[in-house]
């Protein structure tokens, strides 16, 4: 089986960087890699630019080409409702995207599923582990959920700087410190056990 | 471990009809430069080749440049005694225009008493220009440009060209509606930057139908106007019959953006660990994900940030 090469779309930084250590630990262990196009995973700012692509990705998987999407639930009720929105796809039929359109989405936020590999966060962040949630999918805000355990059990210097000033959502060093996280210590399959999101997702990249 | 042999190959290649791939082009003209490797270092002729229709006419280096490397610092091109069989390509050469308007060198032009770079790259010459336009042409050009200028400028009402009574010196002024009558009129040095590299690059394209290299058209423009740019290059050049060809160069997420370019792409990618800088057309991935409907800016961006890490 050959490599599968795919353009990549995502939110923000620690999204991609939860993106690329997702593929890496499919690539450990299956034969053939999925690969990113080079400068990808793209980060979108936002999900509205990755919404209103999603016709193309379509067209793309018509095509065979493959695109990645990472994006989070947020308000939305479920994953299949998110999708059915963003793809139009009436009510009458079934939500099945084509193999080609790899679209996975964090419930409810990238957070959860940081969050989820409980041990190694609470210890890179040197907050006690009793803290944070250990069922993170089901928290509604899990950015407000990491920023309130920060505000309230932060000590140092680096978590006063994650946390938001005035009209800010998130403090200068948020995604930075989150990033580091993921990049050095986060393992995909620990937290998988503490999330089902994150397991559908690790499940269906293995299936590529 | 060897270093990699580093210089700078350049080729062109000139058709008169730009679909006719299947036959070998009009003229051909390669250029290989690399520094001398020894005392003053200065840049050399490697390797000069002018081909016309298939044919060679040039073919460098030449028993001569072996028998006096002096040669080699200067092109077979650039002589004039020696490029008659292909002046064509000379001229096409010295004729492209590049356009990079500095606002500061044409608002400051009397501080600063800076003498003007031939060619003008820095639109240092631009009121000169306008000034030695046949009146009739530069009234049409001034009277186009006025109309785009208040479609995205507030309140400007005119736009006009005027020689100063006690200089001399030519000028453009532009009126802003304003309660006291005539109270609103501002000269070029007053205009913004945006306002000035917005009016250099609209004179240039309808005054010229020389190839044109446009460097950075968004820089201190806002985002609704440089979202219109690439129609504006298409709409400006209409009108010429025979335009020579626009490159652009651009960071621009906004002007990629555009659902309404085309044209050809080439995405300069920094070397990673010591590697040259590649210059590269999209990949076949690339097209097919532009013509599925992600733009260049989906596409092509993220390919130039791939060295750029976080601060």
């Amino acid at each position: 089986m050959t490599d599968v090469y795919c353009f990549a779309f995502v939110e923000d930084t620690p999204s991609a960087a939860v993106a690329d250590k997702l593929v890496a630990a499919r690539n450990a262990r299956l034969k053939n890699r999925l690969v990113f196009q080079k400068g990808f995973p793209a980060v979108m700012r936002g999900f509205g630019a990755i919404k209103s692509k999603c016709r193309t990705f379509l067209s793309m998987a018509k095509a065979g080409s493959h695109t990645f999407v990472l994006t989070d639930l947020d308000k939305a009720e479920c994953p299949c409702a998110l999708i059915r929105d963003w793809f139009a796809i009436p009510r009458e039929i079934p939500v099945d995207l084509p193999p080609q359109c790899i679209f996975r989405v964090a419930v409810r936020e990238v957070e959860s599923w940081i969050l989820a590999d409980h041990e190694a966060w609470a210890d890179y962040i040197k907050i006690p582990g009793d803290n944070f949630s250990k069922t993170p999918d089901q928290l509604d805000d899990p950015k407000q959920h990491l920023l309130t355990v920060i505000r309230r059990k932060g000590k140092k210097k680096i978590h006063q700087e994650m946390l938001p000033k005035g009209a800010a959502h998130i403090g200068p060093l948020y995604n930075e410190v989150l990033c580091e996280f993921i990049n050095t210590s986060w393992q995909p399959e620990r937290a998988a056990e503490n999330s089902p999101s994150l397991d559908r997702a690790l499940k269906a990249l293995m299936k590529i | 471990m060897a270093r990699k042999p580093a210089w700078v190959e350049l080729e062109f290649e000139f058709r008169e009809n730009l679909h006719n791939t299947g036959e070998p082009p009009d003229w051909c003209y390669k250029l290989w430069i690399n520094y001398e490797g020894k005392g003053k270092q200065r840049p050399i002729v490697i390797k000069e080749e002018v081909w016309k229709k298939g044919t060679q006419l040039v073919a460098r280096p030449d028993p001569d440049d072996e028998a006096d490397p002096e040669r080699k610092i200067q092109t077979h091109l650039e002589q004039i005694n020696m490029n008659r069989e292909y002046r064509e390509v000379s001229n096409f050469f010295s004729d492209v225009l590049y356009l990079h308007l500095v606002p500061q060198l044409l608002k400051f032009s009397d501080q600063l008493s800076l003498r003007h770079l031939e060619s003008d790259p820095f639109g240092q010459g631009l009121l000169e220009e306008i000034s030695g336009t046949q009146k009739r042409s530069r009234d049409y050009r001034l009277r186009t440009i006025e109309n785009i200028l208040k479609k995205v400028i507030p309140n400007l009402e005119q736009l006009q060209f005027k020689i100063d009574d006690t200089t001399g010196r030519p000028h453009l002024e532009m009126l802003y509606n304003h309660w006291r009558p005539n109270a609103g009129w501002q000269r070029e040095d007053q205009f913004s930057d945006g306002t000035l590299r917005l009016l250099a690059m609209l004179w240039t394209l309808l005054s010229s139908n020389r190839m044109i290299l446009l460097e950075e058209p968004e820089l201190s423009l806002h985002n609704a106007i440089v979202e219109q740019i690439p129609d504006l290059l298409y709409k400006t050049r209409q009108r010429k019959k025979t335009g020579g060809q626009i490159l652009v160069s651009t960071h621009s997420e906004v002007m990629l953006s555009s659902q309404s370019i085309d044209g050809n792409f080439l995405i300069l990618q920094p070397g990673q660990s010591g590697e040259a800088t590649r210059i590269t057309p999209p990949s076949e991935a690339d097209i097919e994900a532009m013509k599925a409907g992600l733009s260049p800016a989906d596409i092509l961006l993220p390919q130039t940030a791939v060295t750029v890490q976080r601060i």
